[in-house]
């Protein structure tokens, strides 16, 4: 049966050509580097008390301006999540507890619909199950066992500890998969839906609800059954998305 | 007669990868010499590594990164240490990064959250367990190369005690090439295996690199490719 250039193929192409030439971020630089920040203080990645590059270093870093690094500063300290002190020790400071950054968060999660929240969720489920999928296929014992050292480690934890768990264990499993496109596009998704798929990781409920998914997961890999592995993650990321829907109709209220 | 095209076949392979494995046993040999008699600081470590293994990464050959990891307490002033050097071509691929030649960031301070226990790495183990060349992999290295990578390591021993591992990271998409000709080529159907039970290439392009050899179906038996250490091995396929 011939399909080729039928009204589905031409739509598909069109649609295509509409993501290529989709304007970049549509939020402002300074407001992409604010965010990426502010991610990184809920993360955990960037902790209490610790100083901050220059504003030029940031630049630098970023591959923007200096005003636009400076621009991007102002927006956290109004927002309470860093503090800059003046003199020779001196510079910009994390300030904001992780509680800070959770509210800042949570406007980020009721600005979104749920059409989008859930639409994420699916890709990111789509991703990390494949990842899962694969890595049943491909991995040892030797691996399973370092893997299950992960969850361990952070299945008590919450917080920062356990969203830098939650990100130990998702890019482990992706470089598992034996794929490096499936590992970087896992990297991707992490910095955009991470911080906010972790924000349900902070009830008691939630935590030990998330840890019995990996170890479910790790029993699913360590069988070396893939359509096994890719249900326990598909219906994790569901679950956790749910959990986040609960927070921002709680938050809308 | 199928076991003799699968001997020939382990010979022509390895006349195209024992130079790899000569060249960091090289290595080993010069930086037992620079590491004998004792009192070598971490820079001294540094200057040699740097010298020995620069010259391999300059060019399109499948060595992605090379250098030497210290045994913990070896260097008196460096308990960890990693003199580790990733080539230009590390990381161009799927970061889209410009590469160039230089040395790989660690964090040596073992209160730092950053910290790694290399010692518990596959990659570590094998060569010090085995006392012998290992090849780790194929596997993603994800803090590192960013593609699928085979890891050599030897140990590095210094009157009679460990000082470290020497090794080189190598590139599977580039191995392809030199594999291909003789794989691709095969009258018999055949893998290529590394001793710990992973495929690197095989015959058969529906079989991916980094398969476990158990999962493949049938018994392997396996031939040593000459002049690789005993770390690589061809098995005549299904």
């Amino acid at each position: 049966m011939g399909m080729s250039w039928g009204p589905g193929a031409a739509a598909a192409r069109s649609a295509t050509h509409a993501a290529i030439f989709a304007p970049l971020a549509p939020v402002g630089r300074a407001e992409a580097v604010a965010q990426r920040l502010a991610d990184a203080i809920q993360l955990g990645l960037l902790e209490q008390g610790e100083r901050l590059p220059t504003e030029q270093e940031l630049g630098r870093q970023f591959g923007v301006a200096t005003v636009t690094a400076r621009e991007a500063l102002e927006s956290l300290r109004s927002g309470g999540l860093i503090e800059t002190r003046r003199g020779r020790a001196g510079g910009s400071f994390v300030c904001g507890s992780g509680d800070d950054a959770r509210s800042a968060l949570i406007s980020r999660l009721t600005d979104m619909s749920r059409v989008e929240l859930r639409d994420m969720g699916l890709v990111y489920g789509l991703i990390a199950g494949g990842a899962a999928e694969r890595a049943a296929l491909f991995s040892t014992p030797d691996e399973v066992d370092s893997l299950a050292l992960l969850v361990e480690g952070g299945a008590s934890a919450s917080g920062a500890a356990a969203r830098r768990a939650e990100n130990g264990i998702r890019l482990e499993v992706a470089a598992l998969s034996r794929s490096a496109r499936l590992v970087s596009e896992q990297v991707r998704l992490q910095a955009e839906f991470g911080p906010l798929l972790w924000i349900a990781l902070q009830e008691h409920a939630v935590v030990t609800g998330n840890a019995a998914r990996h170890r479910r997961l790790i029993a699913a890999i360590a069988e070396e059954s893939p359509e096994h592995a890719r249900a326990v993650v598909v219906e994790q990321v569901g679950w956790l998305v749910d959990r986040l829907l609960a927070i921002r109709e709680a938050a809308e209220r | 007669m199928i076991t003799a095209a699968i001997l020939e076949m382990a010979d022509v392979l390895g006349a195209s990868l024992a130079p790899l494995f000569a060249e960091v046993s090289d290595w080993r040999d010069r930086l037992e010499a620079v590491l004998s008699g004792g009192g070598a600081s971490s820079t001294d470590v540094d200057e040699a590594v740097e010298w020995l293994v620069a010259p391999s990464l300059a060019d399109a050959r499948p060595t992605l990164g090379a250098g030497f990891v210290a045994a913990p307490g070896f260097l008196e002033d460096a308990p960890w240490h990693l003199a580790w050097w990733a080539s230009a071509a590390n990381g161009v691929g799927l970061g889209g990064r410009p590469g160039t030649l230089r040395r790989l960031v660690s964090i040596e301070d073992p209160l730092d959250e950053s910290f790694h226990d290399y010692t518990r790495l596959e990659w570590w183990r094998g060569a010090v367990e085995g006392r012998g060349a290992y090849l780790a992999g194929p596997y993603i290295d994800y803090l590192c190369t960013d593609e699928l990578t085979l890891t050599l390591t030897m140990p590095v021993e210094v009157d009679g005690r460990l000082a470290g591992v020497v090794g080189a990271d190598l590139s599977v998409a580039r191995l392809e090439r030199l594999t291909d000709g003789v794989i691709g080529a095969a009258a018999v159907p055949a893998v290529l295996g590394t001793a710990a039970g992973r495929v690197i290439a095989a015959t058969d392009a529906g079989v991916e690199p980094g398969t476990p050899a158990r999962r493949l179906g049938w018994a392997c038996e396996w031939h040593p490719v000459p002049g690789c250490g005993g770390t690589l091995a061809v098995s005549r396929a299904a």
